[in-house]
C-alpha cells in the first residue's frame, strides 16, 4: 500500500506578481484573511482574484456585510478591466448579509452562509467586510455563539465544502494577537505609507501555511488593469539575446577610439557606469551605444529619467523605438520603486531578447523614486544591477557627477563598486577654454587605457582626441603647462 | 434598442391595450416589483432595494402626484400593497403609464450607479420572466 501525500494545488490568482510573492500561487481550500486600513485595496484584491478564478461550474460567492454599500462596491469595481459583467449571477454571486447581520446573531449569519454555500457549491467564498461581523457581535447582548466559534465553524465548513475562503476586513492591529489569525492559513496585510506628498502601497504575506512566501513588504500599484505586485526581482537564467554571447565577446561602443581605450570594446554582460558633470556628453555616449547595437542587429531597452521638454532622443533612436528595436520603460508613474523599474526592465529585456540596456541617469532615477525608497537606493541598485547582469544583457548607466576638483569621485552613491567598468568625464580649463576629457577608470578583468583623452562633441557625436601631453594636473581642474625639459611622465610640482 | 425597463413593461402595456382593468394592471405591476425585489435584494440587501424603490417613487411623482402617497405607505420594498391600491384606483392606461415611468426611474437609477451592462445582467431574470406573456396568470 502506498502512502500518497495530499497534493496542495496552487491557484493562479490573476494578480500580477502575487503568485510569485505567495511562493507559487494560492493554496486551494485555504482559509485566508485580507487585512489593512480603509482604502488600501483589500476589496480590489479580492475582486481581482475572484474574477480570475470563478467559473460557472465552480462559482464564487461574495458575501457583503454592512460595511461598504454593495451598489457602490459594484459601481467602483466595474471600473477595473478584470470586472466582466457576464460573470455576475453566473460565475459570481453577490450576496448581502446586511439583513441577517442586523440582529447581531452570528448563528443566523452562519446559517445563511451555509444555505447559500449549499445552494451554489462555490469554489471561492469571500466575506467583506469582516470588521462589521466583529462589531455586530460586540453590540449583541445575547450572542448565541462567540466570534471565535463563528470563525472556527466557518473555517471548518469551508474546508469541508472545498472552498478557498477570504475574510476581508480593516480590523485588528497587527501587534495585538487575534484568535482569527490562528485559524487562518493565509494572512495578507496591505498597507499604505505616506511620506511627504508621496503614497506607496505595500503588501506583506504574514503567514501562508504549507509554502514559503517572499518575506517582507512588496510594493504594489493599482491601475485600471487592477493590482500589480512588484516582487523583488531575482536573478533569472540568461535570456537568449539577439546575438550570441561568448563570454569574451566584446560590444562596440559606437564612439571611434573608445573601444580601443576599453581594451577592445565593452565585455558582453558587463555593467558600465559613465560618470560626469552636467552636459559633459553622457547621454550622447549612451545614444551612440544604442545606435551601434542596432547597427549590429541587436535590440535594446532604455529607461530614461531625464526631465526634458521633448521626449525626443534624436531621429535615429526615435525610429528604432517606433520599429520596436528599442524598448522604452515608462518612468512617468509617480512614486516608483527600484523593484518596479527592475521588474519592467527585465520583462522588456525578455520580450525583445535585448542585449543592451541603458539607464539614463541614476541621478534622475533617484529623484523619481518615492522618498521612502531613497534610503535603500544603494541596496536596491545593487540588486537591480545583478539581476540585469543575470539576463546576459550589457548595461550602461549614466550618473551625474558634481564637479569637485579637490576630491576624485566617480559617483555620488558609491555605486562605482557595483559596476564592472567605469568611464569618467570631466571639464578642464585650458588656455581660457572649457575642454572635455575622459578616461577609462576600470574594466574588470581586462587591460584598458589609462590615458586622459580630450574629446569634443559635434553633430556626429563624440570625437575622441589626443592626450594633453603638454599639461598636467588635469583632474584638479587647473592644468599647468608642463615644462618640456621634464619629459613625459616626470611631472613634479614647480610652484 | 429598448432598455430593461421597456422590456419588463412591455407585457403590462400589452395587457392594457387588451382591455384589462386597473386592478389587473395593478396585480401585474406588483408581480414585476416582487420579481425585481427577489432579483436584487440578495445582492444589495432589502434596505438597498427599498432605498432605490422610494427614490424612484419620488422621481416619478412629478407626472403622477398620487405616487407620493405610495412612498409613504411603503415601509419596506417587499410590501407593494400601497402601490397596488394606488394603481387600482387609476384608469387602466394611466396605471400602466405610471408603472412604466416608475420602472424607468428605477432602472435609470440603477444604470447610473452600476452601468448598463450590469443593470441588464442583474435584471435579466425579471425580464425573461415578464417577456413570455405568462405573468398575468401567475398573479396571486
Amino acid at each position: 500500500m502506498t502512502m500518497d501525500k495530499a497534493t496542495i494545488k496552487r491557484l493562479a490568482t490573476g494578480v500580477k506578481g502575487l503568485d510569485e510573492v505567495l511562493g507559487g500561487g494560492l493554496p486551494e481550500y485555504s482559509f485566508n484573511i485580507i487585512a489593512g486600513p480603509p482604502g488600501c485595496g483589500k476589496t480590489t484584491l479580492a475582486h481581482q482574484i475572484m474574477f480570475a478564478l470563478a467559473t460557472r461550474e465552480r462559482p464564487a460567492l461574495y458575501f457583503t456585510v454592512l460595511g461598504e454599500p454593495p451598489l457602490k462596491m459594484l459601481r467602483y469595481q466595474q471600473q477595473f478591466d478584470f470586472f466582466v459583467s457576464e460573470k455576475v449571477n453566473s460565475a459570481i454571486h453577490f450576496i448581502n448579509l446586511g439583513d441577517d447581520m442586523a440582529g447581531g446573531n452570528l448563528e443566523k449569519v452562519l446559517g445563511r452562509i451555509v444555505a447559500e454555500v449549499e445552494a451554489h457549491g462555490p469554489s471561492l467564498v469571500f466575506v467583506d467586510s469582516f470588521r462589521s461581523v466583529v462589531l455586530a457581535n460586540q453590540d449583541a447582548d445575547n450572542a448565541f455563539i462567540s466570534l471565535q466559534q463563528f470563525i472556527q465553524q466557518l473555517g471548518t465548513l469551508m474546508t469541508s465544502w472545498q472552498a478557498t475562503t477570504f475574510l476581508i476586513g480593516e480590523y485588528f492591529t497587527e501587534k495585538e494577537p487575534n484568535p482569527v489569525f490562528t485559524v487562518a492559513d493565509g494572512l495578507f496585510w496591505l498597507r499604505q505609507s505616506v511620506e511627504r506628498n508621496s503614497m506607496v502601497r505595500k503588501m506583506e504575506i504574514m503567514k501562508m501555511r504549507g509554502q514559503s512566501t517572499l518575506s517582507g513588504l512588496h510594493t504594489f500599484r493599482i491601475t485600471s488593469a487592477g493590482i500589480n505586485v512588484f516582487a523583488p526581482v531575482r536573478p533569472t537564467p540568461p535570456i537568449e539575446t539577439t546575438s550570441p554571447w561568448p563570454i569574451h565577446d566584446r560590444l562596440r561602443m559606437g564612439v571611434p577610439g573608445l573601444d580601443e581605450m576599453l581594451g577592445g570594446g565593452l565585455p558582453r554582460g558587463y555593467s558600465l557606469l559613465i560618470a560626469g558633470p552636467s552636459g559633459s556628453g553622457k547621454s550622447i555616449m549612451a545614444t551612440a551605444f544604442l545606435t551601434e547595437g542596432a547597427r549590429a542587429g541587436e535590440t535594446s531597452v532604455i529607461a530614461a529619467f531625464e526631465q526634458r521638454a521633448s521626449s525626443s532622443r534624436g531621429r535615429v533612436i526615435d525610429d528604432l523605438i517606433a520599429n520596436d528595436r528599442i524598448g522604452v520603460i515608462d518612468t512617468r508613474a509617480p512614486d516608483l520603486s527600484v523593484d518596479e523599474i527592475a521588474t519592467l526592465l527585465v520583462a522588456e529585456v525578455r520580450r525583445l531578447k535585448a542585449s543592451r540596456v541603458v539607464i539614463d541617469s541614476l541621478s534622475g532615477f533617484e529623484l523619481t523614486l518615492a522618498p521612502t525608497f531613497r534610503e535603500d537606493f544603494r541596496e536596491s541598485m545593487a540588486r537591480m544591477v545583478s539581476v540585469l547582469a543575470s539576463t546576459g544583457a550589457t548595461v550602461l548607466m549614466t550618473s551625474e557627477l558634481e564637479d569637485r576638483y579637490d576630491d576624485l569621485r566617480f559617483s555620488p552613491y558609491g555605486t562605482a563598486f557595483l559596476t564592472d567598468a567605469i568611464i569618467v568625464q570631466r571639464y578642464i580649463e585650458v588656455d581660457s577654454r572649457l575642454r572635455r576629457v575622459l578616461a577609462v577608470v576600470k574594466v574588470r578583468a581586462s587591460t584598458h587605457s589609462d590615458e586622459l583623452r580630450l574629446f569634443e562633441i559635434d553633430e556626429d557625436g563624440i570625437r575622441i582626441g589626443t592626450v594633453l601631453l603638454s599639461h598636467e594636473g588635469l583632474l584638479g581642474g587647473k592644468p599647468r603647462r608642463r615644462d618640456p625639459s621634464d619629459g613625459p611622465g616626470a611631472g613634479t610640482d614647480h610652484d | 434598442m429598448e432598455n430593461a425597463a421597456q422590456r419588463i413593461q412591455a407585457n403590462l402595456e400589452h395587457l392594457s391595450t387588451q382591455g384589462a382593468d386597473a386592478a389587473q394592471i395593478a396585480d401585474a405591476a406588483v408581480t414585476i416589483w416582487r420579481d425585481i425585489n427577489a432579483a436584487l435584494s440578495p445582492l444589495i440587501g432589502q434596505r438597498g432595494v427599498t432605498a432605490l424603490y422610494k427614490r424612484s417613487l419620488y422621481l416619478s411623482r412629478g407626472d403622477y402626484p398620487w405616487l407620493a402617497a405610495v412612498a409613504e405607505g411603503a415601509l419596506h420594498a417587499s410590501d407593494f400593497t400601497s402601490l397596488r391600491t394606488a394603481l387600482a384606483q387609476q384608469t387602466s392606461a394611466n396605471a400602466s403609464a405610471a408603472n412604466g415611468a416608475l420602472l424607468n426611474a428605477f432602472t435609470e437609477l440603477l444604470t447610473n450607479l452600476v452601468g448598463v451592462s450590469l443593470t441588464e445582467r442583474l435584471l435579466l431574470s425579471v425580464w425573461e420572466h415578464h417577456s413570455n406573456g405568462h405573468s398575468e396568470q401567475e398573479n396571486t
